[in-house]
């Protein structure tokens, strides 16, 4: 009874800070989230699946830099002093952390992946789960795919970036392994694919397991990339992406319960 | 007196090297108006971080209200209003940071606008934090640890950087608050003669390590330290002619409205049953006027 009745004060208390900051630091996130999500859900709504496909690489990074630009301002309120005035308040340490990932993370992940699932759930749902064909004859992948292994890399990318920022209390950081986990690891991935197949030998040289690689240096932490790559290795495979969203899920979580137990411990004032 | 504030040898250190705290041993009884006094760097801060469970203990153990402010961080903190020596607050505007705390404390909106308008920042409620002066700066933050009706005050150094004017206004707040709440108060300061008027008990504390503390008249009285009186009298020459006499007066200056009787702080209480009833006829008052605090810490200081 009195354990629930804390449980449920203190999810009051979260609540209470992630609005507090929703309506003042957390504000720039927002109306990024907000502009992404509506030419997100038009682009479904009228069919242009092409604009989604296309910039879903640059929106992603765009997202992850915004995210990240944001939720590392704790950092700034720990270092200052902020987070302490906030804490003598009658917050717990736990409850603090919980309403920055809260506000800065769980919110926009949730808001662009509802963005995309609710018009695509509307007006086309046999595209969330089938491949179809596009235009040019492009085979694009199943839409919810996408949004899936979409939300769970933004999610991973900044939950990654932002922990060592708040452990180590550095926003350069946080920036470091965001860029590293958004851009370069993407890009050079390729190329290491590439690389390995050449040595193989010129007979080795292949598309399909140049995209095995690929995949295997993105499933962890990248699950977007990597289902992109899977998805080129095999159409139809379904083992490969199920095994990038579970793992990548798994790994989200276990990074979310570690990440507040460190920040919760690296917080003394 | 039950005791709402323990500290047993608890020693803190940070980043592994410098001992802010060393074998910390003392109490505050609830409902004291207590002074943290050591000079600047002495440790003050450190413990009420400590009280507040914002730091860990390296070593020893605190209780807070019966609890360990560590583990029981918001049961504790709930019941506690802080002020800190440089308060940092959220660039917001004062009624925005001030219904967060009321919200997260689940005080009344009647309580906060009552608390504005007693420390004079009702008519600042609009504007941004950053923009207030220091001194309203402090009222502000008197404000916000009032909020939810604390049964601890902790004030650090709450006159620090203050312009005069600003300080005594401060000073004159703490000392209403002392008279008119019922409740525990622990002011951190250096500066001795502030502590004067309010503290009835005293924890000195230097270099993290608390030289001592109890009751300051059961201390004065311990260390023997001088008082002063301020009589006021038409007659100071006769007084002092007969008081000087006395073992225990150590000095008598006359001055222009009657004399300064210097003692041994032992006797404060047989000398002001004197003046109340002897000497009632031939002085217009009395008060003590400055010294013993200041002449304690010196003696303590030797100690430490």
């Amino acid at each position: 009874m009195s354990s629930t009745k804390n449980w449920r004060s203190s999810l009051r208390r979260v609540n209470l800070y992630a609005t507090h900051l929703l309506g003042t630091k957390a504000t720039p996130v927002y109306v990024m989230t907000s502009i992404i999500s509506f030419i997100l859900a038009i682009s479904i709504t009228y069919g242009a699946y092409f604009i989604f496909y296309t910039f879903f690489a640059v929106i992603l990074f765009a997202l992850v830099l915004v995210i990240i630009s944001t939720a590392a301002r704790v950092i700034d309120d720990l270092n200052e002093g902020i987070a302490s005035m906030i804490l003598t308040a009658g917050l717990s340490r736990f409850e603090y952390i919980l309403s920055w990932l809260i506000s800065t993370v769980f919110y926009p992940v949730i808001i662009i992946a509802l963005a995309a699932l609710i018009p695509a759930l509307v007006i086309s749902p046999g595209a969330l789960i089938s491949y179809r064909v596009g235009p040019i004859g492009f085979v694009p992948p199943p839409l919810g795919m996408l949004i899936m292994t979409f939300s769970e890399q933004l999610y991973v990318n900044t939950m990654f970036a932002l922990s060592f920022g708040i452990v180590y209390r550095r926003k350069s950081i946080a920036w470091v392994i965001a860029v590293m986990l958004t851009i370069i690891i993407p890009i050079i991935s390729p190329m290491i694919g590439v690389a390995i197949a050449l040595g193989m030998g010129p007979s080795s040289i292949s598309y399909r397991y140049t995209n095995l690689v690929i995949y295997f240096m993105n499933f962890l932490f990248n699950p977007f990339y990597a289902y992109l790559s899977a998805y080129a290795f095999d159409p139809k495979d379904i083992v490969l992406p199920l095994l990038t969203i579970g793992i990548s899920g798994v790994f989200g979580l276990i990074f979310t319960w570690a990440l507040i137990y460190h920040a919760k411990h690296s917080m003394e004032a | 007196m039950t005791d709402i504030i323990m500290f047993r040898d608890v020693v803190k250190i940070y980043n592994g090297v410098i001992k802010a705290l060393d074998k910390a041993s003392f109490t505050i009884p609830n409902k004291a108006i207590a002074g943290l006094l050591g000079p600047n760097g002495s440790g003050k801060t450190t413990s009420f971080k400590l009280i507040l469970g914002l730091l860990k203990p390296n070593e020893g153990s605190i209780r807070v209200f019966g609890m360990d402010p560590w583990w029981d961080e918001v049961d504790v903190r709930r019941r506690i209003g802080y002020l800190p020596e440089k308060p940092i607050y959220p660039d917001v505007r004062v009624y925005e940071y001030l219904r967060l705390v009321r919200r997260i404390r689940g005080a009344s909106r009647e309580d906060v606008i009552r608390l504005t308008k007693m420390f004079n920042i009702y008519k600042y409620l609009y504007s941004r934090i950053n923009s207030l002066s220091r001194g309203y700066l402090q009222r502000l933050g008197i404000t916000q640890a009032l909020i939810g009706n604390p049964e601890l005050l902790l004030l650090d150094e709450p006159t620090a950087n203050l312009d005069p004017s600003s300080r005594r206004e401060i000073l004159g707040l703490i000392k209403d608050l002392a008279k008119e709440l019922d409740i525990t108060i622990v002011v951190a300061t250096h500066i001795l003669p502030e502590m004067k008027e309010i503290a009835n008990y005293i924890v000195f504390i230097n270099k993290g390590r608390i030289v001592e503390y109890g009751p300051i008249d059961i201390l004065t009285k311990r260390y023997r330290v001088e008082a002063y009186y301020l009589i006021y009298t038409d007659q100071p020459r006769r007084i002092a002619s007969e008081l000087i006499s006395e073992d225990y007066v150590r000095g008598v200056e006359i001055v222009e409205h009657g004399l300064i009787l210097r003692i041994d702080s032992t006797y404060s209480e047989l000398l002001e049953e004197l003046l109340s009833t002897t000497y009632q006829n031939m002085i217009h008052g009395y008060k003590l006027v400055t010294g013993e605090l200041g002449e304690l810490y010196e003696k303590l200081e030797k100690l430490a």
